[in-house]
Parts: structure tokens; sequence; C-alpha cells
């Protein structure tokens, strides 16, 4: 099971093996967790929204386009869930453009207070798409083409995105 | 410490137990275009039986282009509406919503005139012909992330019927009737659509 891919392991699933969603779920279900942990600050919110992202794999496995990736259409459904959250409260996560908001600046904290609030400060000065490619890219381990389908642009801006920010934020943090 | 980043095993323990019942309670999945055969096979029927029961004729010009767009609109609304992807489909089923309403108001008849009551009676027959194709494509549009164009173009398609059947029935064929009784009442389902979907709860994110 753990040699097979995603893909592969979707088709399964589609197929009617039920066993090849545990798979998924044990791949993915911790890296979607910290997105929405990330997101919400709030762990139930964060448990509920998880939640909500694989009842979607499985209530919208007769939507997966066969030959399309797993993976960003995954964190299509888990960024919709975001934006359901928080369309509901009043507030959006993601801008039109699919940016992530401020909230997403909130990473774990780091052992040292003054550090993380440094980086916090140069992560939230960067452009908005700079920021959502990054983060994407460097904290939710996506790929450059996934991110692109995301945001719903090319891999190649995707790539100048992250690179503009990380040589930005080298720049800014170059006393460290 | 257990941060946010690191669940107890316990919480995935907990999200997969329901995950699993969801699984038990639907086994097996519909393809997605079993919706978009149903809303099609709905929309067309109630048209097509208003069309055979309804003795009265058009008094105004069907244009064939115009029967046609809206035939069209019909089966790409409810395919666009409910296809994975399918961006540039529901593109052009959106033109072709356009295309259709200028296509109707193209055949009025800038002279006849039509009373308060014959105006009242499309309305209610564009409304009452397109609601349940509409609450259809509804329903379906729930097994998605909340997508605008998704809506209006699956709840246009889903009620182009009705204004078909109306279209080819109508003996009142004045612009201002067509423009203000059948084209805007079809123009507020659609905006009806999307506020009942904005508030509708979601049933699945899928994009």
């Amino acid at each position: 099971m753990n040699t097979l891919t995603d893909e592969a392991l979707m088709r399964s699933y589609c197929a009617g093996d039920h066993s090849a969603f545990d798979g998924l779920f044990t791949r993915y279900s911790a890296a979607i967790h910290r997105l929405m942990a990330r997101n919400t600050r709030d762990d139930a919110a964060a448990d509920d929204l998880t939640q909500a992202t694989f009842l979607s794999v499985v209530r919208g496995r007769g939507q997966f386009a066969s030959g399309s990736r797993f993976r960003p259409w995954l964190y299509a459904i888990a960024i919709n869930a975001l934006r359901g959250l928080h369309r509901r409260s009043g507030r959006e996560v993601v801008t039109e453009h699919g940016d992530l908001p401020q909230e997403e600046l909130e990473h774990p904290a780091l052992p040292d207070p003054p550090l993380q609030r440094r980086l916090t400060e140069a992560i939230e000065r960067l452009a908005p798409n700079q920021r959502t490619a990054l983060l994407l890219h460097q904290v939710d381990g996506l790929a450059f083409a996934e991110i692109a389908v995301r945001c719903r642009t090319t891999e190649a801006a995707v790539k100048l995105r992250a690179h503009r920010g990380s040589e930005r934020l080298r720049r800014e943090l170059a006393d460290l | 410490m257990k941060t946010r980043d690191e669940p107890e095993a316990a919480t995935f323990s907990r999200i997969r137990r329901q995950v699993r019942r969801e699984m038990e309670a639907a086994p097996r999945s519909l393809p997605w275009w079993a919706d978009s055969v149903a809303i099609g096979a709905v929309s067309l029927s109630i048209a097509t039986a208003t069309m055979l029961l309804s003795a009265r004729g058009a008094s105004h010009e069907v244009s064939p282009l115009t029967v046609l767009a809206l035939l069209a609109a019909t089966f790409l609304g409810a395919i666009s509406a409910i296809q994975p992807g399918a961006r540039t489909l529901r593109l052009a089923t959106l033109l072709l919503l356009a295309a259709a309403s200028l296509a109707l108001l193209w055949t009025g008849d800038r002279s006849r005139l039509s009373s308060a009551r014959d105006d009242l009676g499309c309305l209610v027959s564009t409304c009452i012909l397109g609601a349940v194709p509409a609450a259809m494509a509804l329903a379906a549009l729930r097994r998605f992330a909340l997508d605008e164009w998704r809506t209006i173009v699956g709840v246009g398609g889903a009620t182009a019927a009705a204004v078909l059947a109306l279209h080819v029935h109508c003996p009142y064929g004045s612009i201002w009737h067509l423009a203000g009784f059948h084209v805007l009442p079809w123009a507020a389902l659609i905006t009806l659509g999307l506020s009942i979907r904005r508030r509708l709860v979601t049933d699945s994110f899928v994009p």
C-alpha cells in the first residue's frame, strides 16, 4: 500500500476498495490538520475542518477526474472547507486570488520568541502571492505544479513568486 | 506538550471512524453525470409536458435559433454546472444563456401590447415551470463547494427549458412583455437560486 501513488490509491478507492482510503488518510490527515490549525488557531475547528475535508473526499469521489492529481484536489477541498467556515463566520480566509490570510502566518511557536516575531513580520511584509507560494511550498510541502493548479496560475509564475519571496526574506533576515 | 500541529491520535481515530461510517452509509458513488442527466431530463420533461398540454401557440415569431439556444443552454447548463473542472464549458454556457436572452428579445414585436393579467400569467408560469428543475440543480450543487458560476449556469440551464416552453406558447409577443415577464423572471430565478445556494449548507467541498 505504501508504494502505491496517491492517484492509484484514489482509483482503488473509487473502484470500491475502502482500505485504499485509509492509505490516503494516513498520508494526509496530519498535513491537512496542520493547515487547518494554522488557519483557525482553534483545535476544535481544525478537527472539524479536517473531518469535513475527508468526508468531502468520500462524498465527492465521483467528481475526482481520472488522470488528475490527488494532492492538489485534496488541498483545494481543504481550502474550500476553510472558506466555508470563514464565510459562515463573516471572515474570508483566502482571497479571491487564492492567497492565504494573515492567520496563515501564525506558525507553531519557534523556540525563540523574538526570532519568531521577526520572521512573522518579515513574512507579513511579503506580497500576498509570494507569501502563498512560499508557505504552501515550504510549510505544506506542495509541489509548484500543485500550487499552480490551486492558485489558477502557471507553474513558472508560482516558482517566480516563491523565489522572490524567499529572496526578500533572505535580505530582511540577513543579520540573523 | 501537544501543540496544535500534533493532535492526539484519538482525534484522527475519531475522524477516521466518522469517515468510515460515511463510507458504509454510501458504499457506492454515482458518476458526476448522473445529476446532469436527472436535471436535464426533468427540465425537458416539464417543458415538453407543458407544450403538449397547452393548446395555445405563439403569435410572435419563434426563431429556430432561439429554440436551439434555449435547448443548448438546458443541456450545457446541466453538464457544465456539475462536471468536474469544465471552466471553459461554464463560460461558454454563460455566454449561451446571455445569447439566448438576447435572442428571445430579438423576436419580440414592438407594436403589440399585453394586459397586466397576461403579463402576470407568464411570470407565474416561468416561476412554476422552473421551480422544480432549479431546486434539483441547487440540491446537486450542494455536493460542491460554493461556486457562483456553477450556480448561475446550473440554475440558468435548469430553468431554460421552462422559458422555452413558455416562449413557444405565449400568445403575447410584445418585446416589453418578453423582457419583463419571460427574461426578467428567468434572471430573477437565477438570482434567487444564487441567494439560496449561499444559504444552503454545503455537503461536500470538492472544487
